[in-house]
């Protein structure tokens, strides 16, 4: 690129973003009027005059003409000599959209044709130019004559005459340092006539064709004066005074070019490099780390050498001994093999440690891994840009939108300060612009209409993004009609998309996502803004790009709700590492609803075939399967008949060491193999494990042999050949150095031909689902776990100093209400990381409902969530939690307590256990919620029930009871189907098991609910993780009927 | 020119060295199950992902049994080259992403001059023209030189099944 190609290019940026930029001050002066502030409109003044020079001086004419008129009028704004209106900003942003267009083809700027603009300009620009100028010179007119005889004598005919032609002469001062560089830039575009002193100053007297603007553009971020002979008052000669008032010009306008030094411009494909280079940093310490931790003997070559040293040591020893068996000496023949074993024992343990084990080696390591961590995420943080880069543009598309559509729309931006990666941000712009009109177009009525409804007449369209884990959304949220599902079925019918039962049956929020299917609009009138039947599948699949995903909601007649979630950057992701045959795969995070775990025992409850195809059942659907090997091609399993991976056991010794490797997540400290534990509990044959997909296109569960930790991964775009495949998404190196592939989740579901299963199966769902929330507390604890418990078994949390634990034996106590409490630390008793260091203020989580007394150190609480998602719940079986699942992005353990604290407090007094009364008697347990279906049924087996039997709903028990006579009915409240209240109104009600007692558990108790739960005639209410007073509650009642 | 002789299956073939970036003794890659039959799969060279090829699969050469020699040659990506050494001696440039070949013996570099590039004789079923550039002379030898960027991007294949 020449020095010019490159100035240009440069040039073209900049001007782009100004005319971004000033695109919202120009709405801004059409709402605020004449109360506009001049920072504003001087703001808007200086961007168009800056197009208006850089343009000019490559004498690009038809932009320059252009810019020309806008600033003029611009100006006339600025020095209050033309009042705001909408007439010209409307002409103004016309003349905006035009410049653009111009230079974004500066090759064929000349051919554009401008004169409409400029006729409609002009009208705003009465005063026209040659009034504004005269103004102004009125102001600075000076002597001309006065002034050229300041001039050196030589040189004043030549300035007349000059002057006379038209030519432009000026005199520009300088700082002593900056004169050959600015003579030499001078020189290329004039004359220099004078140089050293002019005036009394440093400087020169220069000829140019240029006007003023130039000049300065020209000598732009340097520190000069320039001065036109006749316009401008030449510089007085310096005085000790003036002397002082120059610097302090020259110091002002310092600051404002030191400003402008805080950022420079960066080639985005050095970034690129950069971030790549940053990523490579990255798994080089991951490889760094993994070989330290190993012992130096490990390291390929060194037993080899090791032997060798041996044998050789061993040769000298016997030549040694066989001369001393000469002389016969017995003390010192029983030396020479001490000291040959102890050599050799010296040499085999220095070869066992590892090199973290040196001295200082671990500081070493931690700073290593901290620095590349940080540069990692500053790079990542230069690509970074806020999205009101891409929001600034919407009041522009809503306001013209409200002029055509005759619509009164209000956007309300949020959020404009979340940033996304410079690639994300670029990608955004379209399906974005496309979405916001469509809720402007399709979403909100027309102002009559609204009024009709009795809604405001002026409709609200927000916008707003905010972050969500490591993922951002983006919400487009309107109050309009909502999407009316039934003229979506109807247009599908009528497009031959489904039959009309087909397309009855479809739930609704399926019905949404044939929007996004292509050539399909319901616009009922097609306008020149939406309603082509082209877009909405380009905006899917532009968003899937990207690596995210929409979701809607929608109230009919309230309002749509578009829910864009997309990863902070395309080059790194968060993910979950699984395998199948041995082989690590990634899948993206984002793509993950929940992990479920279904054991050999379960297999047959959950996993049917429907069409031939498995599926999985999901709370009340069914979830097409697709195994991960079956799709890959990979060695099926052989099956013991138990359900056994035998394949799998003998490719897992086989691979131990290399899997073993693999299984360190990217940022485990060096020391911690953890994850190689937790990976073991995993391990367990016959178990299933599914990662519940979601995509744009499709929803079904993928089997895989095992799961690992969640990580991030560097993603590295496939070549060519591999993209054709058409299942991987990308590659990314693992810390072993070895390559995984990133999976394709809607790949995948093409490969597997699921779309087609996906349609029947939800035909065949037609339960509605009720669901109970939970609200889960989360907190931290140890270097990356998130955890959460119940909030109702949280009595309360203290803040404490670590200078209050005190140790007594290996158990550690706090005082608590003039009381010690016996206060413990996860890592102890769950296979987790530690904290390298305890913070110097902890928090005790003090749980309720729990018959120790134990209180739980953690690092902090982090709030509340609230989940309904149970089923998640058992992809672990570890003493002490339920299981793990992705929450918005974060991992997060469920805590187990009861199995936690039986464990360290074996045997607590439980009054109520394996009472006699218990004795063979039956109960049954009406429990959606698995999370207290295990724990009640535990519960209960332990107290010596004869029989315990679970079911998921209302419906359930009662066709249980009609086949099995039980002693005692055990109900929740909130269930699907038949929920607890109606199940015990069934039951008090039937002729035949009136007499059964009924015992309501639920988790939540106030008033009103407490009379709904007694009118039902339930025989007690308990509440449900509180098991010593359920046990008395099913002992009373027992001993009632007993006695009765 | 400059060109590295080597063995594909037990064929000898050759390819010219300005293309090559670096040659490997390693070949330790990572399969790419779906991946086409030419596609070998992946590999981690200091950081950035290559794609490996078998030639042998596309010139229909068996697999030679002898393991201990195979290399992996890592070929310059088109924006590596010098804008004119694309279109040289046949060859089309490479391809925008790295690819690489494995085969299975390198022999010695040897520097021909343009009169011993013969062109492929037409309707000999030995040579398949769609993969080659030319036949390299050398003494009584004749050594058919490998047309990179078909190879890689398999692009008339279809024409070939013709």
């Amino acid at each position: 690129m020449s020095h010019n190609e490159e100035v240009m290019a440069d040039l073209i940026e900049e001007s782009l973003e100004h005319l971004e930029n000033i695109e919202p001050d120009f709405m801004e002066m059409e709402s605020s009027g004449d109360a506009t502030s001049p920072d504003l409109v001087n703001r808007v003044f200086r961007a168009m005059h800056s197009i208006k020079g850089g343009f000019g001086f490559f004498g690009i004419n038809n932009i320059v003409k252009l810019a020309h008129v806008m600033e003029n009028i611009l100006m006339r704004v600025r020095d209050g000599n033309s009042a705001i209106n909408i007439g010209m900003v409307e002409a103004l942003l016309a003349g905006c959209d035009t410049l653009r267009v111009m230079i974004e083809d500066i090759s064929s700027s000349d051919t554009v044709d401008i004169s409409l603009h400029l006729k409609q300009l002009s009208a705003y620009d009465e005063g026209s130019e040659d009034t504004t100028t005269h103004n102004k010179e009125k102001k600075t007119t000076v002597n001309k004559e006065d002034e050229i005889s300041r001039l050196p004598q030589e040189h004043q005919d030549l300035v007349r005459e000059r002057i006379q032609a038209g030519d432009t002469l000026c005199v520009i001062t300088h700082k002593d340092d900056d004169k050959e560089l600015l003579i030499k830039e001078l020189d290329s575009t004039g004359e220099v006539i004078h140089r050293g002193e002019i005036v009394g100053h440093p400087g020169v007297l220069f000829k140019t064709v240029m006007d003023r603007d130039m000049i300065k553009m020209q000598l732009d971020g340097k520190d000069v004066g320039v001065y036109l002979i006749g316009k401008d008052p030449l510089p007085e000669p310096p005085a000790v005074q003036q002397q002082d008032s120059q610097n302090e010009t020259s110091q002002q306008d310092h600051k404002g070019h030191s400003k402008s030094a805080d950022s420079i411009r960066v080639r985005t494909d050095i970034l690129s490099k950069l971030m790549d280079g940053a990523g490579e940093l990255i798994l080089g310490r991951n490889r760094v780390m993994d070989l330290a931790e190993q012992s130096i003997l490990n390291i390929p070559g060194v037993k080899d050498r090791l032997s060798v040293f041996k044998d050789n040591l061993s040769n000298s020893k016997q030549t040694l001994l066989n001369d001393l068996k000469c002389t016969n000496n017995k003390s010192n023949i029983d030396i020479i093999e001490k000291e040959y074993m102890r050599i050799v024992g010296l040499v085999e343990n220095l070869l066992s440690t590892n090199i973290l084990e040196a001295p200082g080696a671990g500081t070493i390591f931690q700073n290593l891994s901290q620095v590349s961590s940080e540069l990692q995420s500053n790079i990542m943080g230069t690509r970074l840009q806020p999205v009101s880069v891409v929001f600034s543009k919407f009041p522009r598309v809503i306001r013209s939108m409200n002029q055509k559509l005759g619509k009164e729309i209000d956007l309300q931006l949020e959020g404009e300060d979340v940033e996304l990666d410079k690639s994300v941000i670029e990608g955004l712009g379209d399906p974005l612009t496309h979405l916001i009109r469509n809720s402007a177009d399709h979403g909100v009525e027309k102002p009559e209409v609204r009024e009709n409804k009795g809604k405001p007449r002026k409709g609200i369209v927000k916008l707003s993004a905010r972050h969500v884990g490591s993922q951002v959304h983006i919400i487009i949220q309107d109050d309009g009609a909502g999407i009316d599902t039934s003229r979506i079925r109807a247009k599908a019918i009528e497009n031959k998309m489904m039959s009309t039962e087909e397309a009855d049956a479809l739930p609704e929020k399926d019905v949404y996502k044939l929007i996004f299917a292509a050539g399909f609009s319901t616009a009922q009138e097609v306008s020149d803004i939406s309603g082509r039947g082209v877009g909405m599948d380009v905006v899917r699949n532009n968003i899937e790009n990207l690596g995210g995903r929409i979701d809607i909601d929608s109230i009919l007649g309230i309002g749509t709700t578009l829910t864009l979630i997309l990863p902070l950057t395309l080059a790194i992701i968060p993910s979950l590492g699984v395998d199948a045959a041995s082989k690590r795969y990634v899948i993206p995070q984002v793509a993950i609803e929940e992990l479920v775990r279904v054991t050999p025992e379960e297999s047959h409850e959950r996993i049917a075939t429907v069409g031939g195809k498995p599926v999985l059942k999901l709370r009340n659907s069914l979830l097409p399967l697709v195994n991960l090997r079956e799709v890959l091609g990979l060695k099926s399993e052989v099956s013991d008949g138990k359900g056994d991976v035998i394949e799998d056991r003998r490719q897992g010794i086989l691979n131990r060491r290399s899997l073993e490797l693999t299984l360190t997540p990217e940022d485990s400290p060096p020391s911690e193999n953890c994850h190689r534990k937790s990976d073991r509990r995993n391990q367990k044959t016959g178990r299933k494990y599914i990662a519940v997909l979601k995509s744009m296109g499709s929803r079904y569960g993928l089997v895989v042999d095992r799961l690992h930790s969640p990580q991030e991964v560097v993603v590295k775009p496939l070549s060519e050949r591999l993209k054709q495949v058409g299942v991987y998404a990308g590659a990314t190196i693992q810390s072993d150095g070895n390559v995984s592939m990133i999976l394709d989740i809607d790949g995948i579901a093409r490969e597997s031909q699921i779309r087609l299963d996906e349609k029947m199966i939800q035909s065949t769902n037609e339960h509605v689902n009720i669901k109970e929330s939970q609200t889960m507390l989360e907190f931290k604890f140890g270097t990356s776990d998130h955890f959460a418990i119940n909030l109702c078994m949280v009595s309360r949390i203290e803040e404490v100093r670590q200078s209050q634990l005190q140790k007594t034996g290996d158990q550690e106590f706090i005082k608590y209400d003039n009381n010690s409490l016996r206060v413990i630390r996860l890592s102890d008793h769950i296979n987790i990381t530690p904290s390298q260091k305890d913070p110097e203020r902890l928090f005790v989580l003090v749980p309720r409902l729990v018959p120790q007394a134990i209180g739980i150190l953690i690092e902090k609480p982090l709030g509340v969530f609230e989940t309904d998602n149970d089923n998640t719940i058992e992809t672990m079986d570890s003493v002490g939690v339920h299981g793990q699942q992705v929450i918005d992005g974060r991992m997060i353990l469920f805590l187990n307590l009861f199995s936690l604290f039986d464990k360290i407090e074996p045997n607590p007094q439980d009054k109520h256990k394996s009472k006699n009364i218990f004795k063979g008697k039956k109960v049954l347990l009406a429990e959606d919620t698995k999370l207290f279906q295990a724990v009640i049924h535990q519960y209960l087996e332990s107290l010596g029930f004869s029989k315990v039997h679970t079911v998921s709903n209302g419906a359930l028990a009662w066709e249980a009871m009609q086949e099995d006579d039980y002693d005692l009915v055990i109900t929740d409240i909130v269930m699907p189907e038949m929920d607890g209240m109606e199940l015990c109104r069934t039951i008090k009600s039937s002729d035949t098991h009136y007499e059964t007692p009924v015992i309501a558990v639920t988790s939540l108790l106030n008033e009103n609910d407490r009379q709904t739960i007694l009118e039902s005639g339930v025989d007690a209410y308990e509440q449900k993780l509180d098991k010593n007073t359920l046990g008395q509650t099913i002992e009373d009642i027992l001993n009632n009927r007993e006695s009765a | 020119m400059k060109i590295l002789r080597l063995l594909i299956g037990e064929k000898p073939y050759a390819l010219p060295i300005s293309f090559i970036r670096e040659i490997l003794e390693e070949t330790d890659y990572t399969p790419v199950e779906k991946a086409p039959k030419d596609v070998l799969g992946l590999m981690n060279v200091r950081g950035q992902i290559v794609t490996v090829l078998s030639p042998a699969a596309s010139l229909h050469c068996s697999d030679s049994k002898e393991t201990s020699h195979k290399r992996i040659i890592i070929l310059k990506r088109n924006s590596d080259l010098p804008e004119q050494q694309h279109f040289q001696d046949g060859q089309e440039g490479t391809a925008e992403d790295l690819y690489a070949f494995q085969v299975d013996k390198i022999g010695e570099v040897v520097e021909i001059n343009e009169d011993q590039l013969k062109p492929i004789p037409g309707n000999t079923p030995e040579f398949d023209a769609t993969f080659l550039t030319a036949i390299a002379r050398i003494g009584d030898e004749v050594i058919p030189v490998l047309h990179l960027k078909n190879i890689i991007l398999q692009e008339k294949q279809e024409e070939r099944a013709i």
